[in-house]
């Protein structure tokens, strides 16, 4: 289905801030069977020359630097997007080494704790597929979700021991688990479209995972809502954890306090 | 040249030239004082502390003053932004990040000035501080005279040259203005004005300089004219703020603020009068030239160093998004 996407990001500070370096990841994926029609970058100051290249894990990265002094750094990032009815791997194998790091502990993703408990009550009933769901169910089952009940630096294992966390928090866990059973996985950073959401629906980013098994390649699922990616998913990039694939990182100089401001719009056109 | 560099040179030369100062003074004390009576020396080290500007912060950690405690927190003290160690510290950390610009044998040399005072033993130099003294003033020495010698004379070279002419000028006001007014104070046969008088000329390396010109009789007003307005004595204030100017003007040619602030300031040391020779008359004088080199700073840093007005250093991270779907 077309779907378009508006991603504002603005951070204000209250004092001025200088040497303002930015990366951003918002651009749609141009493959597995998603098209990315259009992508335009907006930014606040305006007449910021935005560089553009693609990282490790095939993402597009956009990328600029504020250098003189100011007070309101805005991004306003807007796609028309694609998507394909269900996930369509045409991605070349995931080499050895691939595979190795994603099965390793990262960042957000460390093995021990609440994870390898959780990992040891699954129970692996064959193919890897089949156990990949099934982490999928238990994290679905272990979790509520709850808006606001963690914050953006909180780890899987935290996730885990506290019972809640929102999709970042989901698909965390769920990578944790799977990479203890053996499944190479990764976080998919991107965006869900619930045509039946009314107030603030449609309005935020949404991070699940995939999971690569052999014979059958890349399969994409949704740990918060147990399922697989359909139509309504747009994927922008993945990596090992929200660490690799955040919408926006950056640096600055200056001693202002900083706020952050985020506004997602999700809608057909 | 970027901002960034020209200040960390002219912060690097700064830093040296203050460390250097800041040991000669201590230096001189401790010998000026094996001559004095006893009960003076409280009120000397209190001198030193007040010379360098830092009384209020030293109150606040010591309560008693005494050649150990004035030491300590001139020499070492973590909470003195001024203490030799952290100068040495702060001139080692600029150099380092224009390691680029300045030659090889001036980062071996504020290396090894580095080196002796964090690994120096504190102990065995509060017993004996002579020899530390010197190798000190020496290292600091080896580091100017190599920025000299092996440096190409180009703008790099101007702002470091800035940076320690300037530091230098507000040293030997300072100490001109803590040592002088003491001195006069004092009866014409008293013993202790000669001391003082000497003391004076050796806290700024001058009494050799001074005796090859005018004897052995150590005037006051004399001594006030030759500290202040020798135009060849390295160390005399109007000598520094000639060659300040000199780097200025070599650095660009506008007559920008440094340019007007130092060159006024030259002028009235060049046809002025440092007037009666009586110290209040003295204090006034040497109140406004600091305040003037003070402004010289200020302008050099608003000229140059526009990034001063940003809090220099620290990166900070963006604050990142959370991924959570509604």
């Amino acid at each position: 289905m077309w779907l378009t996407v508006e991603h504002v990001t603005r951070f204000s500070y209250d004092g001025s801030i200088n040497e303002a370096y930015t990366e951003l990841r918002l651009k749609p994926a141009h493959r597995d069977g998603q098209r990315c029609s259009s992508f335009v970058i907006a930014t606040e100051p305006r007449g910021v020359s935005v560089a553009e290249y693609l990282d490790r894990f095939g993402n597009a990265v956009h990328h600029f630097d504020i250098l003189e002094s100011h007070q309101t750094l805005g991004v306003t990032a807007r796609s028309e997007v694609w998507t394909p009815d269900q996930f369509e791997d045409d991605e070349a194998s995931p080499s050895l080494l691939d595979r190795w790091d994603l099965l390793r502990p990262s960042r957000y993703v460390p093995l021990g704790g609440a994870i390898a408990d959780l990992a040891a009550e699954v129970e692996a009933p064959g193919p890897l597929l089949g156990t990949a769901q099934a982490v999928m169910a238990a994290v679905r089952d272990r979790m509520t979700y709850e808006t606001g009940s963690t914050h953006v630096r909180t780890v899987a294992d935290e996730a885990l021991s506290a019972g809640h966390g929102v999709c970042q928090d989901f698909a965390h866990v769920m990578i944790g688990v799977c990479r203890l059973h053996g499944i190479p996985s990764r976080y998919v950073s991107g965006y869900l479209f619930d045509p039946g959401a009314t107030g603030d629906g449609n309005s935020a980013s949404h991070a699940w995972v995939d999971v690569w098994v052999p014979d059958r390649g890349w399969v994409s699922l949704d740990p918060t809502h147990d399922r697989e990616q359909t139509a309504r998913y747009v994927r922008v990039g993945v990596g090992r954890d929200y660490a690799d694939v955040p919408p926006t990182r950056g640096v600055y100089k200056g001693k202002g306090r900083e706020e952050l401001e985020v506004a997602v719009r999700i809608r057909e056109p | 040249m970027l901002s960034r560099v020209a200040e960390s040179l002219y912060w690097t030369a700064r830093y040296v030239e203050r460390a250097e100062d800041i040991t000669r003074l201590l230096d001189v004390n401790f010998h000026t004082l094996l001559d004095a009576p006893v009960e003076d020396r409280g009120q000397a080290w209190l001198q030193i502390v007040q010379l360098l500007g830092d009384e209020e912060l030293y109150t606040e950690h010591f309560d008693e003053v005494t050649a150990v405690s004035v030491s300590d927190w001139v020499l070492w003290h973590d909470k003195n932004p001024n203490a030799v160690v952290n100068c040495v510290t702060l001139a080692r950390e600029n150099a380092r990040s224009v390691r680029e610009q300045i030659s090889g044998e001036m980062w071996e040399a504020i290396n090894n000035l580095f080196l002796l005072v964090r690994g120096a033993n504190r102990r065995a130099v509060s017993r004996g501080p002579s020899a530390f003294f010197e190798e000190l003033r020496n290292g600091a020495h080896l580091f100017q005279g190599t920025a000299d010698a092996t440096m190409t004379h180009g703008d790099p070279y101007e702002f470091i040259r800035l940076g320690l002419q300037l530091e230098r000028a507000a040293k030997t006001v300072r100490i001109v203005a803590s040592r002088y007014p003491v001195a006069v104070a004092l009866d014409d046969d008293d013993p202790a004005r000669v001391r003082q008088l000497i003391a004076l000329l050796e806290s700024c390396s001058a009494f050799e300089a001074f005796v090859k010109r005018h004897g052995t009789l150590f005037e006051p007003i004399a001594i006030a004219e030759e500290l202040i307005r020798s135009p060849d004595f390295p160390r005399a204030v109007r000598s520094c703020l000639s060659s300040s100017l000199d780097a200025v003007s070599r650095i660009s040619s506008d007559q920008g603020a440094p340019h007007r602030i130092l060159g006024r300031l030259v002028a009235d040391l060049e046809y002025g009068e440092v007037g009666d020779g009586s110290g209040r008359a003295m204090t006034q004088t040497l109140h406004e030239l600091l305040v003037g080199i003070h402004a010289a700073g200020e302008a050099v840093t608003k000229a140059y160093f526009s990034s001063r007005a940003i809090p220099a250093g620290a990166l900070a991270m963006q604050e990142a998004q959370q991924q959570q779907c509604g």
